[in-house]
């Protein structure tokens, strides 16, 4: 994904937010509070360097989400803890409650979403533009531009919307 | 940046292959029909008939068989004016409008020339498409009319419509009585009916795959003409994309949703790229957005 952000913004003028949301199936009680304290103390090591936050959040379907955010200094800091929240999860074997990842970058300040589902192990990209409305074009455009950075979902039709995001 | 898009050098040479080897099986097959004595004028005739008409009346052919209705300005006021303003940039004269009242969606070009050209579109697609997406479907439908697709399909398909003119006569009855003369019975009899009727049979079943191949690289060379008209491959993708029926669309539903209700829902096999394109006058739906892409990269360049 780092790679992958450095071409979208020089072809396509995406900035990373360096805001990353985790989205988990419904985990076990007090699952997400251990995860939640799991990724702080990883933060607090990183000391002072690092201006990165995490928040959990439900949103109103009912689903869990972990929030990292930061400056924009902190966006490798994101993918890092992202990851390692992932790869936590697997290593536990409930890698199948992870359901998708996504990055949020900025487009003439509309938002641009870059989800990665687990499940397919690819990214697709998420234009929203209003009430329940994606920008297919520049989706498919963006997927074009990013094919060779990023393992990209190759069925259109899986690139499922995320409404309302709460990042 | 300069974002611009040349021609495609491998595309326009499989193009002339293509019509290069179409024009082979042609001089063969009048070669044999030559040797074995057939009257070549009375068949160039049928076909001139079958196909002239074709030709010169294609747009109101389509007005008719389609069901298609010509709309004024005061009709459809936002369609005309993407046409009008495509045609200015293309510098063609604006082609008549047509709409046809089908919920499937689709739109197509017609007209020998571009002094005579109708593009139609369905209601269904009307519906489906934004404004820019219209504009890049347009766009591919006025390449055609720039290209002069439905011309050379019909200058491609002369002899086809002959072979198969032969063909049928040889299933109705064996060619009447008409041929049975001294001459077919000076060169062997019979036997050169089956040679005409195999031999027609071969051009036809050639020039259908032939045919069907070039008309596979016109709807490239259309698509590539939308990207360079409307410098938006991607809009055209996701236009196509849109028109491909439910299975292949981006979906308007939410990934947690889908979660849910995830043990009603499967996905059924997709064929994709599959033999089954040979047999077809439109490129796999994969294979147009492919190159769609590439093109999007190189405009990103």
């Amino acid at each position: 994904m780092s790679t992958a952000a450095v071409q979208l913004e020089a072809a396509a003028g995406l900035t990373p937010a360096a805001k990353v949301g985790v989205l988990f199936k419904r985990l076990p009680p007090g699952r997400f509070d251990l995860l939640l304290a799991d990724v702080r103390q990883l933060l607090q090591l990183q000391g002072s360097d690092t201006s990165l936050t995490v928040e959990e959040h439900t949103d109103p379907l009912g689903f869990e989400w972990m929030i990292l955010s930061g400056g924009s200094r902190d966006y490798q800091d994101a993918l890092a803890a992202a990851h390692s929240v992932g790869q936590s999860l697997t290593e536990e074997g409930l890698g199948d409650l992870l359901l998708a990842c996504a990055f949020r970058f900025q487009q003439d300040q509309q938002p641009v979403y870059w989800i990665y589902s687990y499940k397919q192990a690819a990214f697709y990209p998420f234009v929203p533009t209003g009430d329940h409305k994606r920008d297919n074009a520049e989706e498919l455009r963006l997927s074009a531009i990013a094919k060779d950075e990023l393992p990209i979902d190759s069925m259109p039709e899986r690139w499922y919307a995320l409404w309302d995001l709460p990042l | 940046m300069q974002r611009r898009l040349g021609t495609d050098i491998g595309l326009t040479a499989r193009m002339f292959l293509t019509m290069f080897l179409l024009a082979l099986v042609y001089l063969l097959f009048i070669a044999v029909l030559w040797r074995l004595g057939i009257s070549l004028a009375f068949l160039i005739l049928v076909a001139v008939v079958l196909l002239g008409a074709q030709y010169y009346f294609s747009d109101k052919l389509i007005l008719l068989s389609l069901g298609a209705r010509e709309v004024s300005e005061q009709d459809a006021p936002q369609l005309h004016e993407i046409v009008n303003r495509l045609a200015q940039m293309t510098g063609i004269p604006k082609p008549k409008v047509a709409i046809i009242d089908s919920p499937v969606p689709n739109a197509l070009a017609t007209g020998r020339d571009p002094n005579h050209a109708l593009v139609a579109v369905t209601t269904g697609i009307l519906d489906q498409l934004d404004e820019q997406e219209m504009q890049a479907v347009l766009a591919h439908e006025l390449s055609h009319v720039i290209h002069r697709d439905i011309a050379v399909m019909a200058m491609a398909s002369f002899f086809a419509t002959i072979a198969s003119f032969i063909v049928q006569m040889g299933l109705w009855g064996g060619f009447g009585g008409g041929y049975g003369d001294e001459r077919d019975r000076d060169r062997g009899g019979g036997g050169a009916f089956i040679v005409i009727f195999a031999v027609s049979a071969a051009v036809w079943a050639i020039s259908f795959f032939l045919i069907r191949t070039l008309s596979r690289y016109r709807e490239y060379a259309a698509d590539r003409g939308s990207a360079i008209i409307t410098r938006d491959p991607s809009r055209l993708a996701s236009a196509l994309l849109k028109i491909s029926g439910r299975m292949q669309r981006i979906p308007d539903a939410d990934l947690r949703q889908m979660q849910a209700g995830s043990a009603l829902m499967f996905f059924p096999a997709i064929t994709r790229g599959s033999l089954g394109e040979i047999f077809a006058t439109h490129p796999s739906l994969e294979h147009r957005i492919a190159r769609l892409q590439a093109m999007e990269v190189q405009l990103s360049r």
